[in-house]
């Protein structure tokens, strides 16, 4: 990751769109990701991208620089994608049917495509969608992003402890998971 | 060490590298003894970390960076009316600007202040001057009718008065 010095910074808080789009530059895939990994639908990761970046521009005057410019866009980020997926999911007024998410892991074995990378973004996706929005951030943030325990803390404003239990609860739900999708393949 | 302590410690720290010291080493003793353990580590290495580890990294299309960059430059635009406004705002909130019909009363008012004084300034002329000769014709005429010599007098100074000798003799 490039870094983004103070002065750009305060370009961009200024309206310099040459300084915000080194920002963008700099941070936009590794928002563009987090979103993917949270929404796990290309359309609304680039909707939701594209409003994390027009408001970060429009904030920019408060980033008192307290905190990392990362962790702040990763806030951002995070908190508009969790807020999305709710939303969604609250329309939709669903929680993706166990069966139906084992038949996207089951579907993406790799064997059985030529496209090896895309059955793992599917099967990975899939896995994600096992959890709610709070642990899928947890451990988007880790598993992908390498976050420290501390620096998650700090993105989704929750203590080390909720960390550690979001990405327990998290990881004993995938293993669980795991073990059904198994037992359908036998 | 119980195995659930165990399990917990493997699902977060230990799988996260976060694990040091005498804690490590008992973790890693449990499980060199407990074949359920090590089988549930070697697990969830499998199912919750290599399948994210694997997975390849995802870039935005360029047409998010257009969008973005289009919805700021009308957000420039707003601000830069804005500030306009604003400046308005506070101009006429400091000095307060007249309505139209106040303003054109104004200026009336002032050009007759400007015309009087400038009227003052001239020497004498126009009405003035004419309601002076009126004034003067009145007074001669009265002194005609009146037998005096006063038109006389007033016009024909220290030389004036029945002293030649043609006005004797019409006299």
């Amino acid at each position: 990751m490039r870094e983004i010095s103070e002065a750009t910074v305060r370009d961009a808080a200024q309206g310099s769109v040459e300084a915000f789009e080194a920002i963008y530059k700099a941070y936009g895939p590794y928002v563009y990701n987090v979103v993917y990994r949270m929404l796990h639908h290309a359309d609304d990761a680039q909707d939701v991208t594209q409003e994390v970046f027009v408001t970060v521009y429009r904030k920019l005057k408060t980033f008192g620089f307290r905190s990392s410019l990362k962790t702040w866009i990763y806030r951002i980020a995070t908190n508009l994608a969790i807020n999305h997926a709710k939303k969604r999911e609250r329309e939709q007024n669903r929680t993706v049917a166990l069966d139906e998410k084992m038949e996207s892991v089951l579907a993406s074995n790799p064997a059985d495509r030529a496209d090896v990378r895309h059955a793992q973004r599917e099967q990975v996706s899939a896995l994600l969608e096992v959890l709610n929005a709070d642990q899928r951030a947890c451990l988007v943030l880790r598993d992908f992003e390498g976050l420290s325990y501390e620096e998650i803390a700090q993105t989704l404003g929750i203590n080390l402890n909720t960390v550690r239990s979001r990405l327990k609860r998290g990881r004993e739900k995938l293993l669980a998971f795991s073990k059904e999708v198994i037992r359908h393949e036998m | 060490m119980k195995c659930r302590d165990v399990r917990e410690f493997i699902l977060t720290d230990y799988l996260d590298e976060r694990m040091s010291g005498d804690a490590q080493t008992a973790l890693e003793r449990h499980l060199a003894e407990c074949g359920g353990c090590r089988e549930f580590e070697a697990q969830a290495r499998q199912v919750v970390m290599e399948p994210f580890r694997q997975a390849d990294r995802l870039y935005p299309p360029d047409a998010v960076w257009e969008k973005i960059h289009a919805r700021i430059l009308e957000e420039n635009q707003a601000r830069a009316g804005s500030r306009l406004g604003a400046f308005w705002a506070g101009l006429s909130s400091r000095v307060p600007l007249p309505k139209p019909a106040l303003a054109a009363a104004a200026l009336v008012g002032v050009m007759a202040i400007a015309l009087t004084f400038t009227l003052h300034r001239l020497p004498m002329q126009g009405p003035e001057l004419a309601r002076l000769d009126i004034e003067a014709e009145a007074t001669y005429v009265a002194a005609l009718l009146d037998g005096t010599s006063a038109a006389s007098v007033s016009e024909s100074g220290e030389n004036g008065g029945f002293g030649t000798a043609i006005e004797e003799y019409f006299l």
